[in-house]
């Protein structure tokens, strides 16, 4: 069963509508409620007539372009003029007409458009169809170099991905779309519930009788000795200590509280519009970017009139352990050179200036590039050692008087590929160095020293071979004749630090964070403070009592807590008990 | 050797049992009808079939009261050791693996025995303590590694942890007890009881949903966004993990809305209340081992 007022669907048996207390149009009402074939057909001419002049204002206002309301009737069932062209009578006045009339439902495109836009089907429609999106652009990584997806999927499988850009899929035109027409739909739906809502708010609460009270999920009949008037005082006074306004009107009495709850949905939905105008203005305007930055560096920050010196980083340990607790920069803003503020950021901890914010990001060691690496040099079988060389790479150093040792390439993670070794990361994994030993300008041995497992360097003999590169080192295992005399072994590293530095710059953050809130007031006020109503009426030495809320459960054990608390309250007419009849909107249902 | 380990050890021991007991009382529970209907004077919030008090029934609640008790002394000294060796006083234990499963069998049955305080379902018991359960048995199991206290990574030592994670985990655990009466419908229904007799499960879900829902809104998302924004920068990245609880929110919305538009009930919402949990399970463990992304703190 719809509600007629706002829209909701109520269970079928419901008679009030559980969203905002209106009663709900029975079957059994009078009205037709959809152009049947035994409802209009039946009607004669007359009749017809009658019904429809009924709904018409009666003011003979002339603007329909009849002399009278009565002319316009008579014209309506001819056919001769439209069936809404009294524009005095209410909407639903009209909308009565067309169903005396039996006329099927006429929409013109634009509240066509309107209808759909305000729907939550289409609301459900389009969450369903983000969510399998997303799920889709979870299942195949975002942002990949091209050639992960032909190896991963085929060329096929490629083309395909490229052709609906789902390796961009949070940011397709149609994943897009869709989210603006979420957005336009949440406002559309927004506008539609808010009407009734503030109608709710404003529209003075109404008495209802004794026998609509009856017909509510909770009621109360109660005979009793007091005076009318006097009871509906100690229903009022009790149902005020419990939180609810009163309002009195003859010997009706009509009660509500927490009708704040109805904006919750409201609330929650303007916020996440408010949200997505955050989104799009951060967006339209903001930017984000990552710097690498070492120790004295001075960067330009993008979209800003400032430079950004590091002028120190350093990690913390925990006491005791290698493991780390925090990462630190101190930064120092320049602006045209100037020094303008100096503080340390760490990890959850930035430093913000002019809007844009710098976040310790990560933090690490140019083991690649600049490693610092101690040698000693051993001779002979019981390994005794000879000297120690700090050197970094490009570097030579002596073993004997024309015997030189030259550090050609550092490899922090050491891995042997099928195409030769490889360096796999910065992180010291498995460090190991190659080393190339001339006599003069002749190349005599060469190979790899490892960090981690120093017995098992091999220097070999060296036949006529091209120098190697960084990326295609020769591997172990071949060579000529002989052993090199000495062992090197890698007894110190150090790399230079560098910090990781993530800046952005995000001037929607405010609307967001305050759509956070609206949104959190939003959901309290609708899970939390659910609207109720009761009623009550005194007459002929009885009291009966109604009332329903939207949290039914809830409201029912308070419902009881009252029912009890009136009974108490009201002096006894007769041994008579009185009947209270509770039970739940749904589980009313047998 | 007391330390929290062995409470949460303990705990998981009693979920046991209490699961058993719950069990005996589920099966034992008479079948057929009807909800409460309208009942004469002190109605009894649908009484009938679902809340049969048993032996087993009352002996599960004491034995699950004592179990929880048990995990909330776990939950106490465990945020005593995590205040030893990081310095970080976080008031409840939310940094590893280990201790959100932990965590999260201490909130199931929270939410579990609220509920049956409140609405008289002790049929859920069985179901909900029996996954209590299967969290602290993970959590003790040998695929959790590091069972002690850990200092805190840079990233996580935040406030926002703390109220990130205990609001997401308070919110599933509710999600959890929708689970367990959806699946509970379903089963009942599967087995030829009338939709009606166990309507009170439908109910029972929507509560728990109307309840979780906030929570999970307000830690999975809200918060999760507020600390991103000042941990990272930006407050959403289509990470993975991020991805995965919009889509837990998706369902649950979808949920609400279908609820309130179509006026689905019992089987439609039963199945999207059982989607819903899987969505929200998938983002917390799928994510970490089938998919890859930035929300990889722990094993």
């Amino acid at each position: 069963m719809k509600c007629p007022n706002c829209g909701t669907t109520n269970t079928s048996d419901s008679k009030f509508c559980h969203e905002c207390g209106t009663a709900l149009p029975q079957a059994a009402a009078a009205m037709p409620t959809s152009p049947s074939r035994d409802g209009p057909a039946l009607l004669s001419f007359d009749e017809k007539v009658k019904r429809v002049q009924e709904e018409l204002t009666g003011l003979d206002c002339g603007r329909c372009g009849y002399a009278s309301c009565a002319e316009n009737a008579a014209a309506i069932v001819r056919g001769q003029s439209p069936y809404d062209s009294c524009v005095q009578a209410l909407p639903e006045a009209r909308e009565r007409i067309r169903l005396i009339l039996g006329l099927p439902e006429s929409v013109s495109v634009s509240q066509h458009l309107w209808r759909t836009l305000t729907s939550v089907k289409l609301a459900i429609g389009l969450i369903a169809a983000l969510a399998l999106l997303s799920i889709l652009g979870t299942i195949i990584p975002q942002g990949q170099p091209d050639m992960n997806y032909v190896n991963r999927y085929g060329l096929t499988g490629y083309k395909l991905i490229k052709f609906f850009t789902v390796d961009k899929l949070f940011h397709s035109w149609y994943f897009l779309g869709l989210l603006a027409l979420l957005g336009l739909n949440t406002l559309a739906c927004l506008i539609k519930r808010f009407q009734v809502s503030w109608q709710l708010l404003r529209r003075p609460h109404e008495g209802q009788s004794p026998v609509q009270l009856l017909r509510l999920e909770n009621s109360l009949e109660l005979p009793t000795g007091a005076a009318p008037s006097a009871s509906l005082e100690r229903v009022a006074a009790i149902l005020t200590h419990r939180g609810y306004r009163i309002r009195r009107k003859g010997l009706q009495l009509a009660a509500q509280k927490h009708l704040m709850g109805r904006l919750g949905v409201d609330l929650f939905h303007a916020s996440l519009l408010l949200l997505l105008m955050g989104a799009i203005v951060g967006g339209l305007f903001g930017f984000e970017g990552f710097q690498v930055a070492h120790k004295g560096e001075i960067f330009d920050v993008p979209g800003s009139d400032f430079q950004i010196r590091v002028d120190d980083l350093w990690t913390v340990n925990y006491p005791d352990s290698s493991r780390i607790k925090d990462w630190y920069t101190r930064l120092t803003v320049l602006e045209g050179g100037q020094e303008v503020k100096t503080q340390t950021i760490e990890v959850n901890h930035p430093l913000t200036h002019k809007g844009i914010s710098f976040y310790q990001s990560s933090f690490g060691s140019d083991w690649f590039g600049g490693a610092q690496l101690t040698f000693a040099v051993k001779q002979g079988a019981d390994g005794t050692a000879v000297s120690e060389y700090e050197v970094t790479v490009g570097d030579t150093f002596p073993l004997e008087a024309d015997l030189v040792a030259k550090l050609i390439a550092f490899y922090p993670h050491f891995v042997l590929t099928e195409q030769g070794p490889r360096n796999r990361s910065q992180r010291l994994e498995n460090p190991a160095a190659y080393l190339e030993i001339y006599q003069g300008n002749t190349l005599k041995y060469w190979g790899w020293t490892f960090a981690h497992f120093p017995d098992m360097q091999i220097f070999v003999a060296a036949e006529p071979k091209p120098s190697p590169s960084d990326d295609s080192a020769p591997g172990p295992g071949h060579g000529g004749q002989g052993e090199l005399p000495y062992r090197i072994e890698i007894a110190g590293m150090h790399a230079p630090e560098f910090t990781g530095l993530q800046f952005s710059y995000n001037p929607g953050i405010w609307l967001l964070y305050t759509s956070f809130i609206l949104m959190t007031l939003g959901m309290f006020l609708n899970f939390y403070l659910p609207p109720r109503w009761m009623w009550a009426v005194a007459e002929r030495g009885r009291v009966w009592l109604g009332g329903k809320g939207r949290d039914d459960h809830e409201f029912m054990s308070e419902f009881e807590i009252v029912a009890e608390e009136v009974r108490r309250a009201l002096p006894a007419a007769s041994a008579e008990k009185g009947e209270l009849r509770c039970s739940t909107a749904r589980s009313s249902s047998t | 050797m007391f330390d929290s380990t062995f409470f949460f050890y303990l705990s998981a021991m009693g979920y046991f049992v209490g699961f058993v007991c719950y069990l005996l009382h589920l099966i034992g529970a008479p079948q057929g009808k009807g909800g409460s209907g309208r009942l004469g004077v002190v109605a009894g919030a649908g009484a009938g079939g679902l809340m049969k008090q048993t032996t087993w029934g009352t002996l599960a609640t004491w034995i699950t009261v004592v179990a929880f008790a048990s995990a909330t002394l776990g939950v106490i000294l465990r945020v005593m050791e995590l205040w030893r060796v990081s310095g970080f006083f976080l008031p409840l234990p939310v940094t590893s693996s280990y201790e959100t499963f932990a965590f999260f069998a201490w909130v199931i049955p929270l939410a579990y025995l609220i509920f049956e305080w409140r609405y008289k379902v002790k049929t859920l018991g069985a179901f909900a303590i029996g996954l209590a359960f299967l969290f602290v048995a993970l959590a003790s199991s040998p695929l959790v590694a590091d069972k002690g206290a850990q200092p805190l990574v840079p990233a996580l030592q935040s406030y926002w942890l703390v109220a990130h994670v205990i609001f997401t985990i308070v919110g599933e655990g509710f999600f959890a007890l929708a689970f367990v009466a959806g699946l509970l419908f379903l089963w009942q229904t599967w087995r030829g009881k009338e939709a009606l007799a166990v309507k009170k499960l439908d109910e029972v879900g929507y509560k728990a949903i109307a309840i979780g829902f906030p929570f999970f809104t307000l830690g999975a998302l809200i918060f999760g966004m507020v600390w991103a924004q000042h941990a990272w920068g930006r407050y959403w990245g289509w990470d993975p993990k991020e991805v995965w609880s919009l889509v837990t929110w998706f369902v649950f919305a979808l949920y609400l809305h279908a609820r309130v538009a179509w006026g689905w009930r019992d089987h439609k919402t039963a199945w999207l209340a059982v989607f819903g949990f899987v969505a929200a399970l998938f983002t917390w463990f799928g994510v970490n081992y089938v998919l890859s992304g930035l929300h990889s703190y722990t094993g």
